[in-house]
């Protein structure tokens, strides 16, 4: 109990000093934070450059704007999400308007593959990737981080409000709904897959 | 018996449902054994998830030399207070920006420049291009459509041209518009077919916070596109003078149609003129994109491994 105290408290000092302009402290915030924003990108890109991209651009915004982080109202992680979730929504609307330009300046006839990659880099990748994987990525984008935040991040409904930027409530109902869809995509008796070594082509 | 409803379940399971609730639903699973296994089918499949994700995501990391701190911290030590410094600022960007202000009309270049040099640093503000005032008569040219894939996003009309004379302009119409804005125009490839063909046009574009530029598409007899490119690979963005572009794209024997013009995605406005199509020898290259990402070796090499690396 007092080793949680006194951890809380060196944070508080941590983040007060970060504040004044210790780039030190932005350095040790940067490490911390650097994977797993980076993972949450990914997450939701689905795509190793533009997760890593977004997420430096999150922590570069975020390490260079103490003055916009209010600790009363959460932890670093937790802001940090929120910016990371933001700039992922953006891009991605960023990727459908490209997409549906290349499909209008194309031709309504053809279907798309999106531009980032080739088709033989989309076989690979489906490949690689677990069917758990492909089925989270194919939910709706709001269901999609509402249930990577609460079952990958865990974080409590608050947080995930807060990140959201939405009413507890719904937070808790996206959630709700997306495993809904994936278990009507996996089935109710899933279970995550071991690599085989046939799925590593 | 009333079994409770799959949300209590689903609610229960996730920890999320309210004290008294979790004492009723316990009370009842004691009771029943359906609603025990449901309950444990969740907790199972909701632990699926969990360590699914868990495993995969915590297996991926950035690139080794992806992301740094170094860049950083540097910015944090030239600390400039934010929207002060405007990036690439040049004369012709200047002047054409100064245009934003001004009603289609009467301003010869020579007192575009002066205003540029006045007016210039003001212009800009935070960063953002006001398109509230399009600078142009709201006037299709002749021969050409307008498109806006979300109507009312953009407006197209007619600007002062790049070297007097007029040019054709697209502009955003809102502040932050979603879809983009094309003008185009369709015509027969007969004269065309079994040539090169290349699309020379000059663009200036005013703040664009997206991007813009050309784009041509040949069509088959079947509607189907044979070659295509809209310089995605090479926007035009920001606030540019007049500079020209080309797209270079074959045209085959049973071609039937080539379609073009120039487009432009997000907030600002692009402009066109002096449009050229001219057929060009095959020492021109294509800048085709369809194409591009198809263009596989026709034949396998290196099959004994014994050739030089």
């Amino acid at each position: 109990m007092k080793d949680n105290v006194t951890a809380i408290s060196n944070h508080q000092r941590l983040i007060a000093r970060w504040k004044q302009g210790d780039t030190q402290v932005a350095q040790v915030l940067y490490d911390t934070h650097r994977d797993q924003a980076f993972r949450l990108a990914l997450s939701l890109l689905d795509h190793q450059e533009d997760a890593e991209d977004v997420a430096q651009e999150a922590l570069s915004h975020a390490l260079l704007n103490p003055q916009r982080f209010d600790p009363a109202k959460g932890r670093f992680g937790t802001w940090l999400g929120g910016i990371v979730v933001r700039m992922c929504r953006s891009r991605r609307r960023a990727k459908r308007r490209r997409e549906r330009l290349m499909f209008w300046t194309w031709g309504r006839s053809r279907s798309l593959t999106p531009s980032a990659e080739t088709p033989e880099e989309a076989t690979v990748r489906n490949q690689q990737h677990s069917q758990l994987w492909r089925a989270v990525q194919a939910l709706p984008e709001l269901h999609k981080e509402a249930v990577i935040l609460r079952m990958w991040g865990g974080h409590t409904y608050q947080d995930i409000a807060q990140i959201l930027q939405c009413p507890q409530r719904t937070a808790q109902s996206r959630v709700r709904l997306g495993l809904e869809r994936l278990r009507l995509a996996l089935g109710q008796d899933f279970k995550p897959e071991a690599r085989r070594s046939e799925d590593l082509g | 018996m009333n079994h409770p409803d799959p949300k209590v379940l689903d609610d229960y399971v996730d920890g999320v449902l309210l004290m008294e609730e979790v004492l009723a639903l316990e009370e009842h699973l004691e009771a029943c054994a359906e609603c025990r296994a449901a309950v444990q089918a969740r907790q199972d499949f909701m632990d699926a998830v969990a360590d699914g994700l868990t495993e995969h995501l915590q297996a991926q990391s950035p690139g080794p030399r992806s992301m740094r701190f170094a860049p950083i911290a540097q910015q944090i030590r030239h600390a400039a207070p934010p929207g002060r410094r405007l990036p690439g600022w040049t004369m012709r960007a200047v002047a054409a920006a100064a245009v934003v202000l001004f009603a289609a009309g009467a301003w010869t270049s020579q007192q575009f420049q002066q205003r540029a040099v006045t007016d210039g640093p003001t212009l800009f503000g935070a960063g953002a291009v006001s398109p509230a005032t399009p600078p142009m008569e709201p006037l299709l040219p002749d021969g050409w459509q307008g498109t806006s894939s979300v109507p009312g996003e953009y407006t197209m009309g007619m600007v002062p041209g790049r070297e007097g004379g007029k040019a054709s302009a697209i502009a955003s119409a809102v502040e932050a518009p979603t879809g983009f804005g094309a003008l185009t125009q369709i015509v027969s490839a007969q004269n065309y077919q079994g040539q090169r063909l290349r699309l020379r046009a000059h663009l200036a574009t005013v703040g664009v916070q997206g991007w813009a530029g050309l784009w041509m598409r040949v069509d088959g007899p079947g509607g189907e596109p044979l070659s295509f490119d809209n310089m995605q690979a090479r926007p035009v963005v920001g606030s540019t003078g007049w500079t020209q572009h080309d797209v270079v794209l074959d045209v085959p024997p049973e071609a039937h149609a080539i379609a073009f013009g120039t487009l432009l995605a997000g907030s600002g406005a692009a402009w066109l003129d002096d449009i050229e199509l001219t057929a060009v020898d095959q020492s021109v290259p294509t800048t085709d994109s369809l194409n591009a990402q198809r263009s596989l070796p026709q034949n396998p090499v290196n099959l004994d491994f014994e050739g030089q690396p």
